[in-house]
């Protein structure tokens, strides 16, 4: 099934995001960032927060890191950004 | 911006979230649909975050589940507010009664300001206001300030212009009063001036002298008649002479265009002079300015700055021709005549005399003639002149 969705966004050139449900990341400077399509936090500290997303979990650590929104779809981090990992898990790479 | 006054408006809770694995509580609550802001780490097992006061309820059976604790630590935004003014319900009837008795006080008359008062005394406006219906507490809107101005302009004669406007709520009153004209006053006429009659028209009384008579100062032109009133137009023509005087050589001072410039200090009386101290030039004109250093109020140190301004001056004997020496004497002379004339005096003739012409120097005398209005009114006539 994915494949045939992969197939039909290349033939469309449609965003990915949208179609397949996968993360879209917006990073403002170093203090504020903005992420679509999450499936939810798994972990929060204010020194690092893991937010999992289809196929892994994006890992962000920082200092006083805190969740300035969250809803069904997104969130906002908001704090000093240190870094941003990416941790790939299960299914195949889109 | 607008999130925050959102928040504000639909009423938001701050709460602290306690239990564990709160990473996985805070999904489950957002995809339920409920949106939570601010969230912020405290310990591994307390969160605090902020969420709608609508949306509260709405955890209770997640909250049933998980058997995590939620307390509210604060109640923000318009809902809680509106219900904590209820409570005094005093303050907001205070507030509100202040502001209506505040508008009432405003919409009130409460003093009146005349000016431009002159002649007319200001009980006689004050008794005229308050026939047109003005007092002290009348609601301003009543008032029609365009028919009390009318009714003020027709029951006070005096009045030529009335202006009357609100400043607050005191009422500004602006009069301009009529100029009456100055009833004649009684007397004779008599001459201003030296002259001879050239034209005379009696209005009023009964003349004494008849156009051609040469007439002095003072001299009596027109008495009254039975009612004590003297008035008429008495034209005379009038000499006046002057004599001037011009040499054919004369002296000028001639700036020849070189300055200079030195400075120097004041200390008491004495004045000391930094660098050169001989003037510069053989003939010069010295300009000096002094400046003080230390001023306040009336503190002065006795130290000032001065500065001498050299210019030096050249001095040229300047030779005139015949005609050049009549030109300038005739305008010396004519200088002189101008002086004696009052405003508006139209000149008839000039005449012109030389008196004296030399080698060195020439004299002449210059005559206008005008004519003019001589009569003049002296009062309280007493039978004599």
């Amino acid at each position: 099934m994915d494949k045939l969705k992969r197939q039909f966004i290349r033939v469309f050139e449609l965003p990915p995001d949208i179609i397949m449900d996968l993360p879209l990341l917006m990073l403002v400077a170093d203090n504020k960032l903005y992420l679509e399509n999450h499936k939810g936090i798994s972990y929060f500290q204010s020194e690092e927060i893991k937010i999992k997303i289809k196929y892994g979990f994006i890992i962000i650590t920082g200092r006083n890191l805190s969740i300035s929104e969250i809803n069904r779809e997104s969130l906002a981090v908001s704090g000093k950004i240190l870094s941003i990992t990416y941790e790939q898990r299960g299914g195949d790479r889109p | 911006m607008i999130t925050k006054i959102l928040h504000y408006w639909k009423g938001y809770l701050k709460i602290d979230i306690r239990g564990n694995a709160l990473g996985r509580f805070i999904s489950q609550i957002s995809d339920m649909g409920i949106l939570l802001w601010k969230i912020e780490y405290l310990t591994y097992d307390n969160y605090r975050a902020c969420i709608h006061k609508d949306d509260y309820n709405k955890l209770r059976p997640l909250l049933r589940k998980r058997k995590c604790q939620v307390r509210i630590i604060e109640k923000r935004g318009l809902p809680f507010f509106l219900l904590k003014i209820r409570k005094r319900l005093f303050l907001l009837t205070g507030i509100i009664l202040f502001l209506v008795i505040f508008q009432l006080g405003a919409s009130l008359l409460w003093s009146c300001e005349i000016t431009g008062l002159e002649n007319i005394e200001e009980e006689v406006i004050i008794k005229a206001l308050k026939e047109a219906g003005i007092r002290k507490g009348i609601l301003k809107k009543e008032l029609d300030l365009r028919k009390i101005e009318n009714y003020l302009l027709q029951e006070i004669n005096a009045i030529s212009w009335i202006d009357l406007r609100w400043q607050g709520t005191r009422l500004c009153i602006d009069i301009v009063e009529k100029r009456l004209v100055e009833p004649v006053e009684k007397g004779t006429i008599v001459a201003s001036k030296d002259g001879i009659i050239t034209k005379l028209i009696v209005l009023k009384g009964q003349a004494v002298v008849k156009e051609g008579d040469t007439v002095t100062a003072g001299q009596l032109l027109i008495l009254p008649g039975k009612d004590g009133e003297a008035r008429g137009i008495v034209k005379a023509e009038i000499w006046y002479e002057a004599v001037g005087e011009s040499s054919f050589t004369e002296r000028v001072i001639v700036n020849s265009g070189k300055q200079k410039t030195y400075r120097g200090v004041k200390i008491g009386d004495k004045l000391v002079q930094l660098g050169k101290t001989t003037p510069p030039f053989d003939q010069y004109r010295l300009k000096r300015t002094f400046k003080k250093i230390f001023e306040w109020r009336n503190i002065s140190l006795p130290i000032e700055l001065f500065k001498e301004e050299y210019q030096e001056i050249i001095i040229i004997e300047m030779n005139y021709t015949a005609a050049g020496g009549l030109f300038r004497a005739k305008e010396k002379a004519l200088a002189g005549l101008l002086s004696q004339l009052d405003d508006g005096i139209i000149i008839n003739s000039i005449y012109q005399e030389v008196l004296e012409s030399g080698d060195e120097k020439i004299r002449l005398r210059l005559i206008i003639k005008t004519e003019e209005n001589i009569a003049c009114l002296k009062e309280d006539f007493s039978g004599r002149n």
